[in-house]
C-alpha cells in the first residue's frame, strides 16, 4: 500500500479519473483507491468519481496482483505528473 | 401583437413558425417480471446502443468547441462503468422490469453526487440524469429524435436544452432558440452564439404562451419575442434579415483578407472575448488575434477562485486554437460592476473610484501570482501577453511587473518552463494614465486604450444614470486629444498601441483611428469583417485629427466627421 498526495489542481475529477481507470484497466491485478477509510475500486470509474477526491487530500492505493509492481509505477507515475498526458 | 422580454444572448432575427419541443417526461412503473433473462438481453442491447450513439456523437462534434468532446466522453465511461449495469441488474434479478432498474439506480447515484460538498462533482448528477434518459430511452424504443428530423425550418421554443438535445439538434433548421430558464453563460447561449442563431433566454412561461405552428418574430439583438406580429412588423424585421443577409455575403469576401487603407497602412483586427466559448467565433470571423480576453468570467458563479491548472488549460487551449496568433490576457477586473460573490469587495460609495482591477490585485497578491502563473505556464507554447487593467500610478506598474518576477523565479525554481520574453502591457482608462502615458510607455511593452472606462472617466460621468448619461460620449473632444496624446507617447517610445472598447467599431471614428495610426483594434468577432471591409475602402488624412481637435463640441465633432466620410 503506498499514499499519496493529489496535487493535480482539479483532484480527480472526471477527465483524470477517466484517465486513471483507463490506466488501471490494462493490469490484471487488483487495485483499491482509498480516501478517509472509503474504498474504491480503481477499475470502475464511479466508484473512483464518487470519493470526491479534490487537490491535496490524500490518497492510499492498495494493489494485489501478478503485475501489481508495474500497475503500482504506472500509476504512481499518472498521480505525479497530475495526469498530465 | 404582444411583446415579451427576455435575455438577449445571442443577435439577430427570425421569423418563422414556432415547435414548441417538450421532450416529454415518460412515467416509469414499477413492474414485477418473471423473464429475467429477457429484461437483462433488453439492458446489454440498450447499454451498446447508447454507447454507439455517443461515439458517433464524438465523431459528428469532433471539431465542436468547448468541452463538448469531454462531456461525450465522461458519459460513455460511466455507461461502461460495470459497477452501473450490477447495480440494474441486480434490480433486474429481484424481479423488477429494466427500465424500473435503470431509474432507480440512476437516481441512487444522482443522490450520492449531489450530496457531495463540491459544486464540481454535483454537476456530474446532471451527466448521470443525461446518461439515465438516453439508456431508458434506448429500452423503450423511443428513439425518435425530434430536434433531428424537423421537416421545415422553425422557431425552437422549449424550457431548456440539455447538451444531448444540443448534440442531435439539425442546426439547419433552427431560425432561433427561445428558452425558459438561462443567461448569457448557459449552454443554450453559447451554442447559439456559435452557430450564428438567435436566441433569447429567461421567458419564464413561453412554452404556456405559444402554439406549435404559430409565426413569431425572435429579434435575439434586443432579446424580445413578438407573438402575433403585424404587417408593418413582419416588413420591418425581413428587410432586417435580408439587409443582414446581404452584408453577411458582402463581408464573407473579406475572409482572409489583409486589413490594409487604400494607402498601404496595414491595421490590424483583433478580437475581444469573453469566454472561452468565443474562440470559434474569432476564428469563423477571420478574426487576426485576440486583442482582450478577459478573464472574469473565470472567476463568476463559483464558490472558490479558479485553480493555476483550470486556468491554464483555459489560456493555454485558447492559445493553440488561435495557432500562433497574438492572444492578450488581460488580468482579473473585479469591481466595480462586476461583482465576484466570494471576492469580498465591500459596497463602496464610489465603486468605479473603489477597490477594483489592478488595485484589488495588488491586495490580493495571491490571487494574482495564481492567475500569473497561470498565463506564463501557457505563454511556453503559445502567443500569450500578458495585460494589466486600471493602471492610474506609475507604482502600480512596478508593482505588478514585480509580482510578475516572483512568479517567473517561482516556476523557474519548480523547473516549469514559459515564455521568459512575454511582453507586458497596460489598459489606459484614466486622465491620469493619459497624462502619464509617456513615462509609463518607458515601462511596458505596449498600451490598449479601454475607451469605454476612458469615456466615463474623461466625462466623469456614469453612464448607467440616465440622468446624466448624455455627456457620456466618445465624440467629446477631450476623449479624442487624450487618445492622440496616448498614441504620441506610445509610438514615441516606440511601443504598440491598440483601442479596446466600443469606438474600435464606431465607423465614423475608424478614419481617426487608421490616420492617428493605431496599431490594432480590438473587436466584438460579429464585427470583424465589416470593419476590415470599411478600413479597405478608406486612406488615411494626416491632417484630420489635427482638425478634429479644433471641434468645441461632441456634437461638431461628430458633424465634422461625418462632412469628411463622404468621400
Amino acid at each position: 500500500m503506498k499514499s499519496f498526495i493529489i496535487r493535480a489542481e482539479t483532484g480527480l475529477h472526471a477527465r483524470p479519473a477517466t484517465l486513471f481507470i483507463n490506466k488501471s484497466k490494462e493490469f490484471s491485478s487488483e487495485i483499491k483507491v482509498i480516501k478517509n477509510k472509503k474504498e474504491a475500486d480503481g477499475k470502475k470509474f464511479l466508484q473512483v468519481l464518487s470519493l470526491g477526491v479534490l487537490k491535496d487530500d490524500l490518497i492510499y492505493l492498495k494493489i494485489n496482483g501478478n503485475d501489481e509492481k508495474e500497475a503500482m509505477s504506472a500509476l504512481e507515475k499518472l498521480i505525479i505528473n497530475n495526469f498530465a498526458v | 401583437m404582444k411583446e415579451l422580454f427576455g435575455i438577449n444572448v445571442s443577435a439577430g432575427y427570425g421569423i418563422g413558425s414556432v415547435y414548441c419541443y417538450n421532450p416529454a417526461e415518460y412515467i416509469i412503473t414499477e413492474r414485477k417480471i418473471v423473464d429475467t433473462t429477457n429484461e437483462k438481453a433488453k439492458l446489454e442491447k440498450a447499454l451498446i446502443l447508447s454507447i454507439e450513439q455517443l461515439r458517433k456523437l464524438h465523431l459528428d462534434n469532433a471539431h465542436d468547441i468547448g468541452d463538448t468532446a469531454d462531456i461525450i466522453e465522461a458519459h460513455i465511461t460511466m455507461i461502461e462503468d460495470p459497477d452501473l449495469k450490477d447495480s440494474i441488474v441486480e434490480k433486474i434479478e429481484k424481479g423488477y422490469n429494466v427500465e424500473w432498474a435503470v431509474d432507480k439506480t440512476i437516481k441512487e447515484y444522482v443522490d450520492i453526487f449531489n450530496n457531495m460538498n463540491n459544486e464540481y462533482f454535483k454537476e456530474r448528477s446532471l451527466d448521470i440524469e443525461d446518461i439515465g434518459k438516453r439508456i431508458i430511452n434506448n429500452i423503450i424504443g423511443k428513439t425518435d429524435k425530434p430536434l433531428s428530423k424537423l421537416k421545415e425550418k422553425v422557431i425552437l421554443v422549449t424550457k431548456e436544452l440539455t447538451p444531448s438535445d444540443t448534440l442531435s439538434m439539425d442546426k439547419d433548421k433552427i431560425l432561433g432558440i427561445v428558452t425558459e430558464t438561462g443567461g448569457k453563460t448557459s449552454h443554450t447561449a453559447i451554442l447559439a452564439r456559435t452557430l450564428g442563431i438567435p436566441a433569447v433566454t429567461g421567458i419564464d412561461t413561453i412554452t404556456e404562451l405559444v402554439n406549435n405552428q404559430e409565426n413569431i418574430i425572435i429579434d435575439g439583438t434586443e432579446g424580445k419575442i413578438i407573438l402575433e406580429p403585424v404587417e408593418f412588423q413582419i416588413n420591418t424585421y425581413k428587410q432586417r434579415i435580408e439587409k443582414r443577409r446581404i452584408q453577411l455575403e458582402e463581408e464573407k469576401s473579406f475572409i482572409g483578407c489583409k486589413t490594409k487603407t487604400r494607402d498601404g497602412y496595414n491595421c490590424k483586427i483583433y478580437c475581444n472575448m469573453g469566454s472561452p466559448e468565443d474562440v470559434q467565433q474569432v476564428l469563423n470571423n477571420d478574426g487576426e488575434g485576440i486583442g482582450l480576453f478577459r478573464t472574469e468570467f473565470l472567476y463568476m458563479n463559483r464558490q472558490t477562485p479558479p485553480t493555476e491548472e483550470e486556468q491554464y488549460n483555459i489560456y493555454s487551449n485558447v492559445g493553440k486554437k488561435l495557432k500562433g496568433k497574438e492572444v492578450i490576457i488581460r488580468t482579473l477586473d473585479v469591481g466595480g460592476d462586476k461583482k465576484i460573490e466570494y471576492i469580498n469587495i465591500e459596497d463602496e460609495l464610489n465603486p468605479f473610484l473603489g477597490n477594483r482591477a489592478i488595485r484589488y490585485c495588488l491586495q490580493e497578491e495571491k490571487l494574482l501570482l495564481t492567475q500569473l502563473r497561470a498565463i506564463l505556464r501557457a505563454s511556453k507554447e503559445c502567443n500569450i501577453k500578458i495585460m494589466f487593467p486600471m493602471i492610474t500610478a506609475f507604482e502600480e506598474i512596478i508593482e505588478a511587473k514585480k509580482l510578475l518576477e516572483k512568479a517567473k523565479k517561482k516556476l523557474i525554481e519548480e523547473e516549469k518552463s514559459f515564455n521568459k520574453n512575454i511582453k507586458v502591457g497596460i489598459m489606459i482608462e484614466t486622465p491620469a494614465a493619459v497624462f502619464n502615458s509617456a513615462e509609463f510607455a518607458k515601462e511596458v511593452d505596449f498600451f490598449s486604450i479601454g475607451t469605454n472606462d476612458l469615456t466615463q472617466y474623461t466625462c466623469a460621468v456614469d453612464r448607467m444614470n440616465t440622468k446624466v448619461s448624455y455627456l457620456y460620449s466618445p465624440y467629446n473632444p477631450a476623449v479624442i486629444k487624450s487618445i492622440k496624446m496616448v498614441v504620441e507617447n506610445a509610438h514615441g517610445e516606440g511601443i504598440e498601441v491598440s483601442i479596446c472598447g466600443e469606438t474600435a467599431s464606431e465607423e465614423l471614428l475608424l478614419p481617426l483611428w487608421i490616420s492617428l495610426g493605431i496599431d490594432e483594434l480590438s473587436v466584438i468577432p460579429r464585427n470583424v469583417l465589416g470593419i476590415r471591409k470599411h478600413i479597405n475602402s478608406i486612406s488615411r488624412n494626416e491632417t484630420l485629427i489635427n482638425e478634429a481637435i479644433k471641434c468645441k463640441s461632441g456634437d461638431e465633432m461628430i458633424k465634422f466627421l461625418k462632412n469628411k466620410s463622404v468621400i
